[in-house]
């Protein structure tokens, strides 16, 4: 997906909005397409992997079916739900450092038989690797202003920390992200 | 308002993250999730007990939050009393009540010039604990030191300007980084100085501790001295509720009825706790307390949020129309401070209102009580107005409608909110403006001063 408009610009209907809040489970569905790209974008780019970005989404959208009851029309709902993923990708996250790791021969092969993605697109592995050596906390600051559009004080909401702790994350990841890719690699990520 | 140094975006390495891949859902992704919603939506049958629970505890606290409220910097200020001679004590046999302890607040919060101690914080995992030494005034300067060495933030409320050299949160260390924020505002709903740890978080507990109506309270004795515990339940967060508390319990300082520690459990476990060390009340403090200096060579961002002190005789010519002044305040508070922005940063939950256009804040305060009146033109916008001072994503406020009786916004609809988690206030929306009453005022209070503002 190359979306360029990840973010949608505006929330969803309030009328859809309305429905999805008393229980309306195709209500509810449309505004999880409606900002589906985005939050898979940054659940992917957390996690690294297909299938642990469905696992956290799963969870992140039941919780916010449950809890959308409780949420006040004058919110930014993108928002709301932007944090809910990424909490349950740091969930996610945390959970892999207690699970067992599949020898290499047995994880070679996903379960569905999709490629990695980040490997399959080989002249943007470099910018895929260099993400991957920044903490998720960095990387979700790059992904949500940079990428997909977020001012620093709603990336702050997002992320629960102040604009300035985004604002220093941001620095420290784009300062990482262009010396993990050297000079050849910067010209590539302006091509 | 922010100049580009906090609003910069890398486009360059935004455009080419955007043409990154990103895989598609699973298949089966959709099928799950719907069955997963079904078993929720057949689950529901015992949610509205468990709703209707939480809100009328939350009513009760409400209207009990009356007299006090609460204040953000009640907390801390709360915290250092020890040293305080001018509150007298609850001595003897005479029954601890929350509104013995809320008067005991309030007297000491009154009478305050400044407050220092070490703020100690701590959670559930090994490691958690980080603490601050800090130092509020009366004027409302703050200093924030900690919690690694070289971590500093100040705020000199004469001028507007914060300070500040942190680290990198999330790299757990790193050099520090230096920002300026010119042009702050005087606090909320405007993003005021960054004050979150102490206020924000300490204000909730005392909020609670405050409305509860019926604490359960023991007498203890905390780091050798008498003291009464208070078991408090909240409501957790709506959102995330097993990252949230449902129980508070409070240590207060007898002598003085002060709260000096803070332990939070969810579902009867730890969860979280915060405490104050080494209190000190009324200590001379040096003239450049509240000032960081940056090194020489330091590459510092510097930002305005865009608000200027001003006479209040200028406010007219600087928003173009006339500022809303209470005529009548509780006793002791005096207008402090008068700020105004053409522009600031749109309030409410995740900033979620239309944007702020000429605000006029003024700031009233009695020791380290304070309380605000703002307002912003109403300007018309996509988005729908809602109450610029809301708790939060996660915690359903309930306010009461009322209708204002006198003043200049007689006839007017407005919502009174008192909730343990935010600041008591009241907000209306009239043809022309925003309006904004909050802080330490009981409700009563609340509303007396929203009925006698007039037009300056």
């Amino acid at each position: 997906m190359t979306a360029s408009a990840l973010q949608p610009a505006a929330d969803i209907d309030a009328a859809v909005l309305e429905r999805a809040k008393r229980g309306d489970q195709e209500a509810f569905a449309a505004v999880i397409k409606h900002y589906d790209p985005g939050l898979r974008a940054l659940a992917y780019r957390l996690l690294g992997d297909a299938d642990r970005m469905d696992d956290a989404l799963q969870e992140a959208y039941v919780k916010a079916f449950r809890s959308l009851s409780s949420f006040r029309g004058e919110s930014r709902l993108g928002t709301w739900l932007y944090r809910i993923v990424y909490n349950a990708c740091l969930d996610e996250l945390g959970r892999a450092r207690r699970v067992v790791q599949l020898p290499l021969e047995e994880a070679a092969e996903p379960p569905d038989g999709r490629p990695d993605f980040a490997e399959a697109v080989a002249d943007r592995s470099e910018l895929a690797a260099a993400l991957q050596e920044l903490t998720p906390e960095e990387r979700a600051a790059v992904i949500l202003v940079d990428a997909q559009g977020f001012d620093y004080r709603g990336a702050g909401k997002v992320l629960g920390v102040p604009e300035g702790t985004i604002a220093s994350r941001l620095n420290r990841a784009r300062a990482r992200v262009r010396r993990a890719l050297g000079e050849q690699g910067a010209r590539r990520v302006g091509r | 308002m922010r100049k580009d140094s906090t609003h910069y975006r890398d486009e360059e390495l935004g455009a080419a993250l955007r043409e990154l891949d990103v895989p598609e859902h699973r298949p089966g992704f959709h099928a799950e999730l719907h069955r997963r919603l079904a078993e929720e939506s057949r689950g529901t049958a015992d949610v509205p007990k468990r709703t209707w629970r939480a809100r009328s505890t939350r009513r009760r606290w409400g209207v009990r939050v009356a007299a006090v409220a609460a204040v953000a910097a009640v907390v801390l200020a709360a915290i250092g009393i020890p040293r305080l001679d001018r509150t007298s004590p609850i001595t003897g046999s005479e029954v601890a009540t929350a509104a013995a302890i809320k008067a005991k607040v309030q007297a000491a919060l009154a009478d305050m010039d400044n407050l220092s101690g070490v703020l100690v914080y701590d959670g559930t995992e090994k490691g958690d604990e980080r603490r601050w030494r800090f130092t509020l005034s009366a004027a409302g300067d703050f200093l924030l030191v900690g919690p690694t060495k070289g971590e500093t933030i100040t705020y000199d409320a004469s001028t507007g300007v914060v300070r500040s050299a942190q680290r990198s949160a999330s790299l757990g260390g790193g050099p520090l980084f230096y920002a300026e924020r010119t042009g702050v505002a005087l606090g909320p709903p405007d993003l005021g100085a960054p004050t979150w740890m102490i206020p924000d978080d300490f204000a909730a507990f005392v909020r609670a501790l405050l409305a509860a109506e019926d604490p359960r309270v023991r007498e203890v004795v905390y780091q050798g001295r008498p003291a009464w515990q208070l078991d408090i339940d909240v409501v957790p967060n709506a959102i995330v509720p097993q990252d949230s508390a449902d129980h508070l319990r409070i240590t207060v300082d007898r002598e003085t009825g002060i709260p000096v520690r803070v332990l939070e459990t969810n579902d009867g476990a730890f969860w979280r706790e915060l405490r104050i060390e080494d209190p000190a009340v009324n200590t001379d403090l040096p003239p450049d307390t509240f000032r960081l200096e940056f090194p020489p060579d330091a590459d510092v961002l510097r930002s305005d949020d865009g608000f200027r002190r001003v006479p209040l005789s200028d406010v007219a010519g600087f928003v173009g129309y006339a500022p809303l002044v209470p005529a009548w305040v509780p006793e002791g508070y005096e207008l402090a401070e008068v700020a105004v922005a053409r522009e600031a940063d749109p309030t409410g939950v995740e900033a979620a209102n239309p944007p702020s256009r000429m605000v006029v804040s003024l700031s009233y305060r009695r020791g380290l009580d304070q309380f605000l009146v703002t307002t912003r033109l109403a300007v018309p916008s996509e988005n729908l107005w809602g109450d610029p001072l809301a708790t939060g994503e996660g915690f359903v406020d309930r306010g009461a409608e009322l209708t204002i009786d006198r003043g200049a916004l007689a006839g007017e609809q407005a919502e009174l909110v008192a909730v343990p988690r935010g600041i008591p206030h009241v907000w209306a929306l009239t043809d022309e403006l925003v309006v904004t009453v909050g802080g330490d005022l009981s409700r009563a209070e609340l509303t007396r001063v929203t009925d006698s503002l007039t037009r300056r």
